[in-house]
């Protein structure tokens, strides 16, 4: 335990210390900020326009963050950091999980860290509150865990570039599970067993993508999204995070360094 | 710690795949046997790709063998506790670039759990063993290679080991850096610990060994006590015995003309290495 808690510290430092985080966070407080001059544009909804792009940037620094996972773990090997490391009383496990939870760590404190800029933007120049943001990212929480169980999978046997990619991917069709389902529906026998199979893979991420929703239920003046449906939405990404993470482990302990 | 061999290897054998869509298999080692014996400098060496390295990373668990089986000190090498005893220094190390050497220094403490209380002074005398003391609270990314090396040394040192094993060690080290660690080398010794290092560098190694095995593709070639080995070929240096015992291993095992092609190349990597 005492290992994993240290590599997860010296991982969250080693991210927390990226200077191109600094820029990214100015970045993206200047883009919420900007948000509410956007009333003619959005015709009087700037309420739902905010929400909206403020979820959408979080659910992307949490993508963003815990990309760095899946080119981690390769890089610390290829650089031999790794090897140093598991040369001394360290189980491979135990270098994973702390990988795992610092980047996790480092995903979410970013997600915070924007979710509480773009809270008090909201709270000073709209009437959206900023308890309204709680579920959606309760569910951006959720997708991080997911993404970081595939970034270390696949870092755990492919190299830097197509372990970034293959994440990548996974989080992109992710997002589209419904239209690979409705694909399915149409397609032929061999082509629908294939897409139901890669349905069935895939972490659901529209699940956890309440953004709309909310914005629509600013709109509309009624809630869309429960605590029931959060708290079920996240306990699937949990289990799916910890089948994925098992397998990652299970693939790292087998491979040569 | 008695007079149990440190290293006990038995028909270690490692091939590796020629990629996911390959069924070529490359044997990088072929049933070999090693015993290191306690409290000696032990010379591991060979010509690239002779196996040295997979030995290496297969006694730390960094690589499972394909079969055999090995021991370190007494406990069986799945079995990573025992590497709490152990020192390693991999080729060409690299560290985490972010953290300042000490910091780093007390990280590797810590994970070998030595005690909180006694880890500072530890750090302290393990940076001025290697000549870093002034560098304790430079950032790892400011280091040269040479630094890295003398990092690398302390961080294989800071939990007082049993047995240090260090892959090419003099690489990227200045004459005094290779001073340097031929002293800590012998201080090692000295106080009841087993060194067992890799290295292309023969007269260093003709200097500090007590004992020297050397690989070839994948086998062991000669393996003994350094003078008892060297007498067997009066007046000449390890350099000599090296391409000697090489030079046969290759005619008998490959046929003259591969042999011929591989001994070139062992030429000129032994010769670019020594003249470093």
């Amino acid at each position: 335990m005492d290992n994993v808690l240290a590599i997860t510290r010296s991982t969250f430092t080693q991210h927390a210390r990226s200077k191109s985080l600094y820029l990214l966070w100015i970045v993206l407080i200047v883009l919420i900020t900007c948000a509410n001059r956007y009333d003619v544009l959005s015709i009087g909804r700037s309420s739902a326009l905010l929400i909206d792009l403020g979820l959408v940037l979080i659910s992307l620094v949490g993508a963003g963050s815990v990309l760095v996972l899946g080119f981690e773990v390769p890089r610390e090997l290829r650089q031999k950091v790794a090897e140093n490391l598991l040369s001394k009383p360290v189980g491979r496990d135990q270098y994973l999980t702390g990988k795992f939870f610092g980047t996790v760590l480092f995903a979410i404190s970013n997600v915070l860290f924007v979710a509480i800029g773009f809270c008090i933007v909201a709270a000073l120049s709209h009437d959206a509150s900023p308890r309204q943001l709680l579920l959606p990212l309760l569910g951006v929480i959720g997708m991080i865990f997911m993404l970081a169980s595939a970034g270390a999978l696949f870092g755990a046997f492919m190299g830097e570039v197509p372990a970034v990619v293959a994440t990548f991917l996974v989080f992109w069709l992710g997002h589209s599970t419904q239209l690979i389902a409705k694909m399915a529906d149409r397609s032929g026998t061999t082509a629908h067993m294939v897409l139901r199979a890669v349905y069935g893979v895939l972490p659901n991420l529209d699940l956890l993508n309440t953004r709309s929703d909310l914005s629509q239920s600013l709109f509309a003046g009624a809630p869309i999204v429960t605590w029931s449906y959060a708290a079920a939405s996240v306990g699937y990404a949990l289990l799916y995070s910890l089948v994925i993470f098992i397998a990652a482990l299970l693939v790292f302990r087998q491979r040569d360094l | 710690m008695g007079q149990t061999n440190v290293i006990e290897i038995r028909e270690l054998t490692k091939t590796y795949g020629g990629g996911w869509f390959s069924r070529q298999r490359t044997p990088s080692l072929d049933h070999l046997n090693l015993t290191v014996p306690p409290q000696k400098i032990f010379g591991f060496l060979g010509p690239n790709g002779a196996g040295k390295s997979t030995t290496i990373k297969i006694l730390l668990g960094l690589v499972h063998p394909s079969s055999g089986s090995a021991k370190i000190l007494g406990e069986p090498i799945a079995n990573h506790q025992v590497r709490g005893r152990i020192g390693y220094l991999p080729e060409n190390p690299s560290f985490p670039t972010h953290l300042k050497a000490a910091a780093f220094l007390k990280l590797m403490g810590k994970v070998h759990k030595l005690p909180a209380e006694g880890l500072d002074d530890r750090v302290a005398v393990c940076l001025k063993l290697v000549g870093l003391s002034d560098r304790a609270s430079s950032v790892i990314k400011e280091f040269s290679r040479g630094m890295l090396q003398r990092l690398g040394i302390a961080q294989a040192l800071v939990n007082q080991p049993d047995l240090v094993i260090l892959d090419e060690p003099l690489n990227g080290l200045d004459p005094y850096g290779r001073r340097d660690l031929k002293r800590i080398f012998l201080d090692l010794k000295d106080n009841g610990c087993t060194v067992f290092f890799s290295s292309h560098i023969l007269s260093d190694a003709e200097d500090l060994c007590d004992h020297v095995s050397i690989m070839n593709r994948g086998q062991l070639i000669a393996d003994g006590d350094t003078r008892e080995l060297l007498a067997q070929s009066p007046g000449k240096s390890l350099e000599e015995f090296f391409f000697e015992r090489v030079d046969q291993d290759n005619r008998s095992r490959f046929g003259s003309e591969e042999a011929e092609s591989v001994l070139e190349l062992v030429r000129r990597e032994a010769g670019g290495t020594t003249e470093s």
